[in-house]
């Protein structure tokens, strides 16, 4: 266990164009926020190193493009994911109406193994936005998808202001590691003497 | 610097490394193609930080940059192949612009680039972007800046799953590269989706080549401008060594049970092995030429050798035989009615071997092993028992099924005894440690040039005086480690090119047996371990060879028969037949005519040993 290499978690930000979905990896990885929008091409990717309790793990995050011209990028964005953070705008309705479509692309592109407890996280962005006062989508309202679907953790955040930024991304890594699989062993077949080079129908045995 | 090739009416290739693939017409518009691309990435870098903006939005891309730069992102990166018609124009200002402006354009980027050391990062490792805003900040970023160490080497081997997680990275934390990783998984998944495979992309005097092995996915970098398809024949290679410890029927397994499986956690360990191999891809000829080293020994020891693993194969019911010394293979034998083991398979466990020094201090070992091109899907077992350790002398049985560790020694011992009864084992001793370049026993020293002297042939006109010069020679340079392998060049015969250092312009010859992928070579010593040179001289080949092999058009067959080409340091020389490869290196001094010549003498010498230079049963 000593020698073991550092847990990596592949972590994918979705939700639809502007929400400030790279401006929240940015605030997270980078402390740093830009009020210019710039949209994201195709995809951004970055990694942190964070700590879990006592476990040090490297999140490798894939920041997508919102846009709907962008959504051929294919199935190797959502494979393999270990926790989807589904992002919308506090402030706009739309973008909260969309999580659902974009939960939906998610579990039928990634097609986790187990869909139900597959781990997302709900962020709501942009809560600093004149006060508050121009909010459309309410916390309970959110809270209230989150439940149905399971129970997915939900955040009010502020990249802008680093509001729970820290908070959600633990969050975040935490329940992506709850879901890590077990340690799996698979110990391959031998040649087989009789059939000599012939490759051989797989044959798996769990330990 | 002029240059000579012959037949002249071929494009001369250029004496420095670095501008070797700009005189390639076609290769040239895929270059300049995927230079577009960077740009493009270059200018929404900069489109991303306020300040520099607006100084170089002469790109082209402006305010519409978000309407039409991300498709051309990625339109532009694909290439069928290195040598399809040239590639259509990029689809963007940058492409439509004249070809003077597009220089210009380019030299301001990489001004710029100099300037902002966070985009050159990017440049080099090809990132697709980076948050916006992030680039030529100067808040010092969390992590250590990985990718900007990745600079310092010219060669770089990555390997990730299909879900884009890192696994093994040569040069660096693979997991710091999680990024760059997840980068080229993007790309890779860009160009499926357009119904392309993306095979390599120059930027810059970097080549970029992908392998796509499912679950599995290759990135080979290298700017010592080795050919792109011996580099993808690098990289296929790193691939069968991971499925060697893992089994593709395993690999396949674990990840269609869970597409995000860490493969690292069952790799643990064998880094190494792995970076030894990438290692051999620069410091020996065998990837390039696609043959494995064979051990020169007198025809007799060999057949020896060969009966004793025939007979132990019979006694234990293994599939394959094979005795190795010093990293060359000495004998091959496989049980009957099996098809020899290829070369490539035979490169992996000679990794293998030289890798994990634990073998041979245990003296006899056991491991699962699984040889890709016989069977990708099963394990083998490998019994392992050396007779000498300090030579790496050993016997390899592969075995089926349930072997019987008891059976395998016994047979092991048995024939060891018989092979110390006849003084064939003696005489692969002997002959490991003159072909070991690092440590070899100095105590042999004395008989190394007499076992070809006993069988010089009617090409070597006065081989007994060549032979002890070359050894009085060797003697006083005892410095020069690999001095006393029978085919160093001051122990060959003056009639086959050979003499001491200056005496001869022969520095360093490859032989390749084609129908048997083997190959024997003169040790890089001296001079040629210094200074870069072994490097040089083995990238050297590699293009040498392609340009001689694969421009050609027509089948598997070599363009040319004889290629001449200068370089600062030393002149190459590749002489083709449909038998046999011969590439010579000899000092910057030696002409075309000269070095023809040398090669025709070197060549017959080398022609009637084969039975002492390789295995032909």
């Amino acid at each position: 266990m000593a020698s073991r290499k550092r847990t990596l978690l592949k972590v994918i930000i979705l939700g639809d164009s502007g929400v400030g979905k790279t401006s929240l990896m940015n605030q997270y990885v980078n402390k740093k926020f830009s009020s210019q929008y710039k949209a994201t091409i195709g995809a951004d990717f970055l990694t942190k190193e964070v700590q879990v309790d006592d476990r040090l793990v490297t999140m490798q995050i894939w920041d997508t493009a919102g846009q709907e011209r962008f959504q051929s990028l294919g199935v190797a964005f959502y494979r393999g994911a270990d926790c989807c953070v589904l992002v919308y705008d506090v402030n706009s309705a739309k973008s909260f109406d969309n999580l659902e479509n974009w939960r939906d692309e998610f579990l039928i592109q990634a097609s986790p193994s187990d869909p139900d407890n597959f781990p997302f996280v709900v962020l709501g962005n942009k809560v600093d936005v004149e006060g508050g006062r121009a909010r459309q989508v309410s916390e309970k309202k959110a809270k209230q998808w989150c439940a149905s679907k399971g129970g997915i953790p939900h955040f009010d955040t502020s990249a802008k202001e680093d509001l729970n930024v820290d908070d959600a991304f633990q969050t975040i890594a935490r329940n992506a590691l709850k879901n890590e699989a077990e340690e799996e062993l698979y110990i391959p077949e031998t040649v087989d003497v009789n059939a000599a080079a012939a490759p051989r129908r797989p044959q798996s045995s769990c330990c | 610097m002029a240059e000579r090739t012959e037949p002249p009416e071929l494009p001369p290739a250029p004496d420095e490394l670095a501008s070797f693939w700009g005189s390639q017409g076609a290769d040239q518009a895929a270059q300049e193609e995927v230079i577009y691309v960077v740009e493009e990435l270059q200018a929404m870098q900069l489109e991303r930080q306020p300040s520099a903006a607006s100084s170089d939005a002469g790109s082209g891309n402006g305010g519409g940059s978000e309407q039409g730069s991300g498709g051309a992102l990625f339109a532009g990166q694909e290439e069928e192949d290195a040598s399809a018609a040239p590639a259509p124009p990029a689809p963007h200002a940058g492409g439509d612009a004249p070809a003077g402006s597009a220089d210009q354009q380019r030299q301001q980027q990489q001004q710029q680039q100099q300037e902002e050391q966070d985009q050159k990062q990017q440049l080099v490792a090809l990132r697709c972007m980076q948050a916006g805003g992030t680039a030529g900040s100067s808040a010092a970023p969390p992590a250590p800046p990985e990718e900007a160490q990745l600079e310092q080497h010219p060669k770089h081997v990555f390997v990730f799953s299909t879900a884009g997680k890192p696994i093994f990275s040569y040069r660096g934390d693979e997991s710091r590269l999680a990024g760059l990783m997840a980068t080229a998984e993007a790309i890779l998944s860009v160009a499926h989706s357009k119904g392309h495979t993306l095979k390599h992309v120059r930027a810059g005097s970097h080549v970029f080549v992908f392998l796509e092995r499912p679950p599995l996915c290759l990135v080979g970098v290298s700017a010592l401008a080795e050919p792109p398809a011996v580099l993808r024949m690098q990289l296929t290679l790193v691939h069968g060594q991971i499925i060697s410890l893992l089994t593709s029927t395993a690999l396949n397994a674990l990840f269609a049970r869970n597409p995000g499986y860490d493969a690292r956690n069952l790799l643990g360990g064998s880094e190494g092995m792995l970076s030894s191999l990438i290692d051999s891809f620069t410091s020996t000829p065998a990837t390039l030429l696609g043959a494995y080293p064979s051990l020169p020994l007198l025809g007799g020891v060999r057949q020896a050798l060969a009966s004793a693993l025939a007979a132990a194969i019979k006694a234990t019911g293994a599939l394959h035989g094979l005795v190795v010394a010093a990293g060359h293979v000495a004998a091959t034998c496989g049980a009957p009615g099996l098809a020899p083991l290829q070369q490539w398979d035979l490169l992996l466990l000679l990794n293998l071997l030289g890798a994990n020094a634990s073998f041979r201090h245990s003296g006899e070992a056991m491991t699962p092993v699984c040889l890709p091109r016989f069977n990708a899907s099963a394990n083998l077992h490998a019994y392992i028992s050396y007779a000498d350790a300090a030579t790496q002398t050993a016997t390899v049985l592969l075995c089926g099924g349930m072997p019987n560790p008891a059976a395998l020694s016994a047979a092991a011992q048995h024939m060891q005894q018989q092979l110390e009864a006849v003084g064939a084992l003696q005489a692969l001793v002997q002959s490991a440690a003159r072909e070991q370049l690092y440590g070899g026993s100095s105590s042999s020293s004395s008989s190394s040039g007499s076992m070809l002297q006993s069988d010089a042939g009617p090409a070597a006109a006065q081989p007994t005086a060549a032979v002890n010069a070359a050894a009085q020679s060797a003697a006083a340079a005892a410095a020069f480690a690999g001095r006393d392998a029978l085919l160093a060049v001051p122990n060959l015969p003056a009639a086959a090119g050979g003499g001491r250092f200056g005496a001869t312009p022969l520095l360093h010859f490859v032989y390749k047996l084609s129908g048997r992928q083997q190959y024997v070579m003169s040790p890089f010593c001296g001079a040629l371990q210094e200074g870069g040179l072994r490097q040089a001289i083995v990238v050297a080949y590699s293009q040498l060879r392609a340009a001689m092999f694969e421009s050609s058009t027509v089948g598997s067959g070599p363009l040319q028969r004889l290629r001449y080409e200068a370089r600062p340091r030393f002149v190459l020389l590749g002489a083709v037949n449909p038998e046999t490869e011969l590439y010579l290196t000899c000092d910057p001094l030696a002409d075309q005519a000269e070095a023809a010549a040398l090669a025709s003498r070197l060549g017959m010498w080398l022609h009637s040993r084969h039975d002492q230079l390789f295995s032909l049963g």
